[in-house]
């Protein structure tokens, strides 16, 4: 029992945990492992291994891109039409062993490693720069692309043990690894970029939204229809008024991270989560996953992690002093 | 379903579930044999899910899983009880922090809820069952139940895989670490923890990939 025990002890601290116990960071990395391994198994799909996924969700994002960056992904489309199960199956290996090496806690910082270029060539082949240079972005449907929020947490999450003390005082997780300046800095530019997405592109013309909200209705389960279309009659003929106030909120959101007040922070971060479920039910329809055609969940549950990334943590000092 | 899934995946999961049962029933066998510990209900369970699963995902082993009469009405009554067995032991767990496959007893409710549910699709729907037969094309099926489970099927696999680093000792812990190990009496060693975490792995995945398969 004692060998165990000491073997147990060994092999924890050859992993760099400094005991077994899931912290509130491995918890963030897991939740991520679980959203890649979602996305494999969603990459499985029956429908996924026909020309379908070529031509219904990969041709569609490429309109509207600069030659520059359309070429190559018409040449991607190309391949993927010509040998659809081929590449689904690599894409979906691929996927799932991301998910798998971020989960096992030996091979964790292979997986985030790896799955950054893959994010980003997905965000180039798969998604079209999320419409960012097409005209189509917009932060209710999807923008900047799910897929390089990936990549915003596999850098933001990266493990600190090894390069930096796990136990020193950060404001909040996402600060451990790359710090607190370079952490609010893209923050400040993921949720400024909303403010930006939600005016351009005629995202605030009249009938824009209420487009967006009913163009994942078809196919829905009736619940979830039902809600899509209550939304879609409340905001009709309100664009404007709602993007004006979609404009502060995410303006609000992008800087709240150097506000110096705690609870002002934390509600900021409330705000972010509930805009995150909001979108994600009524306008994401849960990322279509009830169609058979999603390849992941879209944002709403990944600005949902990277916001939890964002927490302040409450140290022992503070804590001490009386919190705030 | 059948036309549009790659036959040959299903013939893939489907031998990596019968084989998963038959190491899952070896390891009962063994265990008794050599004296090892092991939990003899999840080994069942993962022997009777991978029989089940393989009989939904290839046409070749159909005939275990039909979708009406008598048999399919045992497969849901195993299925029932597993929920509510396994639904016992998630309770009486609560607060214990164990670190081999026979931890996290909710891990197991979903997975016998899963099989469950596939089960009620496939007799309401009238031959869906998996990838072997044909879309189900049923509206009363709960598609959000479907997702529900996979999304913690999912999130069960992410469990397991982490704590595979730690599954070498498969020694039941305390809160409070590996100190507390040294305070416990003498235990029989888990037989194969690891092999054992792997093939709740295995079971994980691949019920994700069934309950979301069947909304194509």
């Amino acid at each position: 029992m004692y060998a165990q025990s000491v073997r147990f002890a060994v092999s924890a601290r050859r992993l760099g945990a400094t005991d077994t116990t899931v912290g509130r960071r491995r918890a963030l990395q897991l939740v991520l492992a679980g959203i890649w391994l979602l996305d494999g198994v969603l990459q499985f799909q029956p429908a996924m291994f026909t020309k379908n996924f070529a031509q219904m969700i990969i041709y569609p994002t490429i309109a509207g891109n600069p030659s520059v960056i359309a070429s190559p992904m018409n040449w991607a489309h190309t391949i993927i039409l010509d040998h659809p199960v081929g590449t689904n199956t690599a894409f979906a290996c691929i996927q799932l062993a991301l998910g798998l090496a971020i989960a096992y806690r030996p091979t964790t910082k292979l997986g985030l490693a790896a799955s950054i270029p893959w994010a980003i060539a997905v965000w180039w082949f798969g998604e079209g720069l999320g419409g960012v240079l097409s005209g189509s972005a917009d932060p209710l449907t999807g923008a900047p692309g799910a897929v390089i929020i990936y990549a915003l947490l596999a850098v933001l999450l990266w493990p600190a043990n090894g390069t930096a003390d796990e136990s020193a005082a950060v404001p909040f997780e996402a600060a451990r690894f790359v710090g607190a300046r370079a952490a609010r800095a893209l923050w400040l530019v993921l949720w400024g970029s909303f403010v930006y997405f939600t005016f351009a592109n005629g995202n605030d013309a009249p009938g824009a939204l209420n487009s967006q909200i009913t163009a994942m209705v078809d196919g829905q389960p009736a619940w979830l229809t039902s809600i899509i279309n209550h939304a879609a009659n409340l905001t009709n003929g309100r664009d404007l008024a709602i993007s004006i106030v979609l404009g502060i909120l995410f303006a609000g959101i992008a800087v709240s991270v150097y506000l110096p007040w705690t609870r002002v922070r934390r509600a900021s971060l409330v705000a972010a989560l509930v805009f995150s479920a909001v979108i994600w039910v009524v306008v994401q329809a849960f990322g279509g996953v009830f169609l058979g055609m999603a390849t992941d969940p879209n944002t709403g549950p990944l600005l949902a992690l990277l916001t939890l990334a964002y927490w302040p943590i409450r140290t022992a000092s503070r804590a001490a002093a009386g919190g705030e | 379903m059948a036309g549009l899934t790659p036959l040959w995946l299903g013939d893939i999961l489907a031998a990596v579930m019968i084989a998963t049962a038959v190491y899952c029933a070896a390891r009962i066998l063994y265990a008794r044999v050599r004296d090892r510990a092991t939990h003899r209900d999840v080994d069942g369970l993962h022997v009777l899910m991978g029989v089940a699963m393989a009989g939904m995902l290839t046409t070749h082993l159909a005939d275990l899983t039909p979708s009406r009469g008598t048999v399919h009405a045992v497969w849901m009554t195993v299925f029932a009880l597993g929920t509510a067995w396994f639904g016992y032991r998630a309770v009486r767990q609560r607060g214990q922090q164990v670190m081999n496959h026979q931890s996290g007893a909710f891990v197991h409710v979903v997975g016998s809820a899963a099989m469950l549910y596939m089960l009620a699709v496939a007799g309401s729907g009238g031959g869906m069952l998996g990838l072997s037969m044909g879309p189900s094309g049923d509206s009363t099926r709960l598609p959000e139940v479907g997702v529900l489970l996979a999304v913690l099927a999912t999130g069960a696999a992410v469990v397991v895989l982490d704590r595979l680093a730690y599954a070498s000792t498969g020694t039941v812990v305390a809160a409070g670490g590996p100190a507390a190990l040294v305070a416990q009496p003498a235990a029989r060693r888990i037989l194969a923890p690891r092999v054992a975490e792997c093939c709740h792995l295995a079971m994980c995945v691949t019920t994700a990939y069934m309950l979301l398969a069947m909304f194509a």
